[in-house]
């Protein structure tokens, strides 16, 4: 089991019990960070530990809710351009992806 | 350019899409299969995308098996896929403009269409129900039957209905930890499932399977648990839970609390009936079918002649319900188009009606249970967010009902509940049982939220590309 130790944030976890694509690189605000070829950018978020993915109306805190493209809550910003749910939308080699962490 | 033609187009590739297809084509008709993920299987039975090397989560089903790959084979035929595409809106003489994942919009039109647009998941809001951490049951079962993703290696599970104890499972049999599980039914609840399931013991046995793993790892399960509030500093952190009476009163000093980063939760389905109500299909409010569904006849057909509704649009009960659905449609349409002999017709529908009788029994059951009881909305503090996307909360909600705002599109308009990027996928529901558990249903009835092309959020620059359509209001 590949635990993500980075003390600012919880723990994700990739199970061992899949045959997973090729390990790929994207970035997360400038970060460089591994993901797996057929991931979404949910899962690959989650798996790197990051909850928070945007700021509501009111800057309140939001991250993955629905999962299943319906709720819109985890909303990010790909490739310095458009916006798109982070869970529906599959990670690639050399992505840029914005959240809003902080 | 011409729109492109097909003699069926159906829209939602799960168990009522994918049943639908395995039907049609057999025959020399001209199918369209679109759905908006990036594969076919819809939500429960969707392909993992990766091929597990031990097996963590149960088989899908033999019979759908069958289907998805009938429609695999058939695809060289006379069946088209699309995914992942969205179908933006409905127009009159069964018109529809569809997103593609090329980003271009392009106008199709069908002889006959079959909406199988499936389900979402509800969750009963709460303090802190908006934290990064909180996440539906689904999505958390999407997270990792799919991508094989734990959101935390410790998990809190709440809420009602088989999946809280599928999931439950799976987690475990993914090496993961359900702490606790919260189920809002009673202890004989269960029990009770059982009477309504007879004749379905694959169910029956799964769900044994399921409660065995919980009770063999020692998760400790606690009902009529409901949780009340989440804390914790721009995440969750702690879960505080409270006792729920039959009568919907929360028991004074039942709160619990315990910690997590992790929960999921969910309080059942609503229908997902956007593109058939936008098209002018009758709906009803049945509470005890998953809120506002689609009026079919005993041939699937909705109030508009050669406009079908499959699956859970027409009810919550499950897969199986919305298989049987999909076949029934796809038979009404090879009878319409003379493809079928009326008395070969006759007999496969009476069969598939008599097994469609039963899952809308457990269905109901299920809708029952996992109910969210009218008195409890009170017990809901005026700072608890209802609407995410706009931020409006539960006060601002109460405030506008007692100034006389008594349907939810008065509401919308009011405070813009609803009018966010979700376009009140979420909210809507909720909104509804407000408003029933307040009594007030308006001077019109109970009164669905409208809804307008397109209907999910899409780039104007997408919408620009494609000049070759010309939509009139």
């Amino acid at each position: 089991m590949e635990k993500i130790k980075d003390s600012k944030r919880a723990s994700g976890i990739r199970i061992d019990a899949l045959k997973r694509g090729r390990k790929i690189v994207f970035f997360v605000n400038g970060r460089s960070t591994t993901a797996h070829l057929g991931e979404t950018i949910h899962a690959a978020l989650i798996a790197a530990g990051y909850r928070r993915f945007r700021n509501s109306k009111t800057q309140q805190p939001r991250g993955v809710f629905c999962g299943m493209g319906v709720c819109y809550e985890c909303l990010v910003t790909v490739n310095n351009g458009s916006t798109r749910r982070a869970c529906v939308t599959l990670v690639e080699e050399g992505m840029e992806v914005e959240i809003d962490a902080s | 350019m011409l729109p492109e033609a097909y003699d069926v187009v159906i829209i939602g590739a799960g168990p009522s899409g994918m049943g639908a297809a395995g039907v049609l084509a057999e025959y020399p008709l001209k199918v369209l299969l679109i759905d908006e993920n990036n594969q076919v299987g819809g939500q429960i039975w969707r392909k993992p995308a990766y091929k597990p090397v031990r097996r963590f989560a149960s088989p899908r089903p033999p019979a759908l098996q069958m289907d998805l790959s009938t429609a695999a084979d058939t695809q060289k035929k006379n069946l088209d896929i699309i995914t992942p595409a969205c179908v933006l809106g409905v127009f009159p003489e069964k018109h529809l403009l569809v997103s593609t994942a090329d980003k271009s919009v392009k106008e199709i039109k069908a002889r006959r269409i079959i909406f199988a647009t499936g389900a979402r998941e509800k969750v009963r809001p709460f303090g802190g129900w908006t934290l990064p951490g909180v996440m539906t049951l689904g999505a958390a079962q999407i997270l990792l039957k799919y991508y094989g993703v734990l959101a935390s290696s410790k998990i809190l599970i709440a809420g009602a209905g088989p999946l809280v104890y599928l999931l439950s499972s799976q987690i475990i049999g993914a090496g993961g930890k359900v702490t606790t599980v919260l189920d809002r039914s009673s202890p004989t609840a269960m029990f009770n499932a059982m009477g309504v399931m007879a004749g379905q013991l694959p169910q029956i046995g799964q769900g044994l399977l399921a409660l065995g793993r919980l009770i063999k790892n020692r998760v400790s399960i606690r009902h009529r648990m409901q949780v009340v509030e989440v804390r914790g500093n721009g995440k969750c952190q702690e879960v505080i839970a409270a006792k729920i009476a039959p009568d919907g009163i929360m028991v004074p000093g039942s709160q619990k609390r315990y910690e997590t980063q992790m929960l999921a939760c969910g309080n059942g389905f609503v229908p997902n009936i956007e593109l058939p109500q936008l098209a002018g299909c009758d709906l009803t409010y049945a509470a005890d079918q998953g809120g506002w569904i689609v009026k079919v006849n005993r041939s699937m057909e909705t109030s508009l002649s050669g406009i079908f509704a499959a699956g859970e649009i027409t009810g919550i009960a499950g897969g199986d319900k919305a298989l049987i659905e999909g076949r029934l449609a796809a038979l009404t349409i090879l009878n319409q188009f003379g493809k079928l002999n009326v008395k070969k017709h006759r007999i496969r529908q009476t069969a598939l009606l008599t097994k469609r009788r039963r899952r809308q029994r457990f269905g109901a059951f299920l809708n029952r249970q996992w109910a969210i009881h009218p008195r409890e909305w009170a017990g809901i503090d005026d700072a608890t967010i209802i609407c995410r996307c706009e931020d409006i909360t539960m006060g601002t909600i109460r405030r506008w009902i007692q100034e006389g705002f008594t349907s939810a599109p008065d509401l919308k308009k009011a405070t813009r509940c609803g009018m966010g990027n979700c376009q009140g996928r979420t909210c809507a529901p909720l909104i509804y049982d407000i408003l029933a558990a307040y009594s007030v249903t308006g001077k019109r009835g109970p009164h669905p939220l409208s809804v307008r092309t397109p209907v999910k959020p899409i780039p104007l620059g997408d919408l620009a590309k494609n000049n070759s359509f010309v939509v009139s209001p």
